[in-house]
């Protein structure tokens, strides 16, 4: 017996038939049918490790923009408002841990790299980039004041960058533009250094006032040598 | 040949004085005739179009400049757009039409209820005195208590309003009025129980009307809306714009809600005298009294719940996490330039504003009485509404109720404690 082609195309055109008929009453599944909508988990990522570095987390803030983003080293993002605020976000937390991202527990060591700071070698270099990281923000968005704090914090941690973090810091101390408690801690630090004793409680006084927590104000982890 | 020149220059002179005679006595009329129901007459060729105060083509270039289409319909302009068009905004979100989720309309929709909409601009003209106008930009007060958010005060002068209120009520002519009956006071009141104006009109300084419970159909509660306080009507329309428009509001103003209760002239006349006339018996408002600063702790979460995110983030919040353009008070509108203030965050808060010279200030600076900046442009707030001195620091909110006295001691508390996180 044979099939003739017209046969197979009949039968073809009428199992399609019936399956889209059948179909319409197919609520097997939950009956509606809902689009499968691709959400960026890092936007909500991104968010919460700025909550988690507003609150003084700065480990966890970085841990989880280097999970999230492994090669923001890289990147040196222009125009994505996400990846330019999770930068911003590990440009600080490197800034406030002086360099050294205790993550060993949470992160992969070959994701980490020399996020982990164990030598000075490896701070120096988290520094440098923090720093870095900073200046192209402010290049791009000029005058912010919070953004210069950010910046004067990091160069306070530098080698070599403490005259020009004194000179941000107090332009904006001068007039009380310092966005937050740990920008006032940098430059209680700076005036110590400069044998400033009061100038160094004034600014210790604000940070305290400002800071949500008490350890945010607490003396900074030391450094590798 | 010199007797010549004399003649035509006394001549001239001669027909300068019959000239300017004229003029003042069409100025001067508007406030010495009684009320009229003779005076009922829609613009026809009885028309009195007096000499604008102002210069109207720099009042065109001033209303643009100000964005008044941002708010009002009928300013020469078309509507902004919608991004920028405050009540074509509000009005989708309480439609629902508006682009964003159904959670987002949700969350907005309470916000926007009770500031739907704004007066047009239309035929003002034929509606309210230009002096009154310029004075209204100057110093604008709250003329319709049912409505939430208020004129501005913009940053304009005098020379700035004047020109801009010639601009808003050039081309709408006053009706001539004609010397006829007195309208009679008490017939007015008696008159405006039994139409129920007080449904959507509030007047205060009177005894209050019988009929005075807000409608609650929706229409007449739009209308009630827009309907001013009629306190204000006597320096806002004059005699003779008041009786024609009471005689056929439409045929004044197209768009108004005010419907036409086909008053005879004598009623008119009669409900003209009594809004005019009748002494009225204003309370003064009960001085503000400042709260001292609270000795517990305010966090920045407790301050940005009750008073920041609700009322200062929606004009100053930061267009790359918020979308949109930042708000007018961050990136400029209404006539004010790009202050750059955002209530985004703690630290956005703390990087304070641009001033005129375009540097950076705090917006906790010290004022020579020693009061931070924002808590005397909240406090500054209580002085516009009351009608007290204009103070230099520009109340805020803009546009809308002062905040109570508790939140504004919420937020000198949080400023007096360091601004904590």
């Amino acid at each position: 017996m044979t099939i003739s082609k017209r046969g197979i195309q009949m039968v073809a055109v009428s199992m399609s038939v019936v399956s889209l008929l059948t179909a319409a009453s197919s609520l097997a599944c939950g009956g509606d049918w809902y689009p499968e909508v691709q959400i960026d988990p890092r936007i909500r990522g991104v968010a919460e490790a700025e909550k988690a570095l507003a609150k003084g987390n700065s480990v966890a803030a970085a841990g989880s923009v280097v999970r999230m983003i492994p090669q923001i080293e890289r990147l040196r993002p222009k125009t994505d408002p996400l990846l330019i605020r999770a930068e911003r976000v590990l440009a600080v937390a490197i800034a406030r841990e002086s360099g050294r991202l205790a993550l060993e527990q949470e992160v992969p060591a070959d994701v980490l790299g020399h996020w982990l700071g164990k030598t000075k070698l490896d701070q120096d270099k988290n520094l440098a980039w923090s720093v870095d990281a900073l200046r192209r923000e402010l290049a791009a968005k000029k005058d912010d004041p919070g953004l210069m704090t950010e910046l004067g914090e990091a160069l306070s941690k530098l080698d070599g960058g403490q005259d020009e973090a004194r000179t941000i810091l107090e332009s904006l101390a001068a007039r009380d533009l310092i966005g937050s408690a740990q920008g006032y801690k940098a430059l209680a630090e700076l005036r110590l250094q400069k044998g400033d004793d009061a100038g160094q409680k004034l600014a210790m006084k604000r940070c305290e006032s400002m800071a949500s927590t008490s350890k945010v104000c607490a003396s900074s982890a030391p450094r590798a040598s | 040949m010199a007797a010549r020149h004399w003649l035509r220059s006394v001549l001239l002179l001669l027909m300068a004085m019959v000239v300017g005679a004229c003029a003042k006595r069409g100025h001067g009329r508007a406030h010495e005739r009684p009320l009229s129901s003779a005076a009922l007459a829609v613009p026809t060729q009885q028309e009195f179009a007096p000499v604008p105060l102002g210069d109207a083509a720099r009042g065109r270039e001033l209303v643009e400049r100000f964005e008044c289409n941002r708010c009002h319909e009928g300013t020469g302009f078309a509507s902004a757009p919608l991004s920028k068009n405050c009540f074509a905004c509000h009005e989708q979100i309480i439609d629902g039409k508006f682009p964003v989720s159904a959670a987002a309309l949700a969350r907005f929709r309470p916000h926007v209820v009770s500031a739907r909409e704004a007066p047009s601009l239309i035929a003002l003209g034929a509606r309210l005195e230009e002096r009154w106008v310029v004075e209204y930009l100057l110093a604008p007060r709250d003329l319709r208590p049912r409505l939430t958010p208020t004129m501005p005060r913009l940053s304009l002068d005098r020379s700035q309003a004047t020109d801009i209120a010639a601009y808003l009520t050039a081309g709408s002519p006053t009706p001539r009025a004609l010397a006829g009956a007195t309208g009679n006071p008490r017939r007015g009141r008696e008159l405006m129980e039994r139409k129920g104006c007080a449904a959507c009109h509030s007047f205060s300084g009177v005894p209050q009307f019988i009929t005075s419970e807000v409608p609650s159909e929706s229409a007449m509660a739009r209308a009630a809306a827009l309907a001013p306080d009629l306190r204000f009507t006597r320096d806002r329309f004059g005699t003779d714009r008041l009786l024609a428009f009471l005689s056929n509001p439409r045929a004044i103003k197209a768009d108004t809600r005010m419907p036409n209760f086909d008053l005879t002239d004598g009623e008119v006349a009669d409900i003209a005298a009594y809004i005019r006339d009748t002494p009225l018996s204003i309370e003064p408002d009960a001085p503000f009294v400042r709260l001292p600063v609270l000795s517990r702790r305010v966090s920045f979460e407790e301050v940005n719940r009750r008073v920041f995110s609700r009322t200062c983030h929606h004009c100053h919040t930061d267009a790359q996490s918020a979308g949109g353009d930042g708000g007018p008070g961050n990136t400029g509108g209404f006539g004010f330039g790009p202050r750059g203030i955002s209530f985004s965050s703690h630290a956005s808060i703390l990087a304070g504003y641009v001033d005129e010279q375009g540097e950076r200030r705090s917006l906790f600076e010290l004022l020579p009485d020693g009061t931070p900046r924002l808590v005397a442009a909240l406090f500054a707030r209580h002085d516009e509404t009351r009608m007290a001195a204009q103070n230099a620091v520009r109340g805020m909110p803009l546009a809308l109720p002062p905040l109570p006295a508790e939140e504004i001691q919420l937020v000198e508390s949080w400023v007096a404690q360091g601004k904590p996180l």
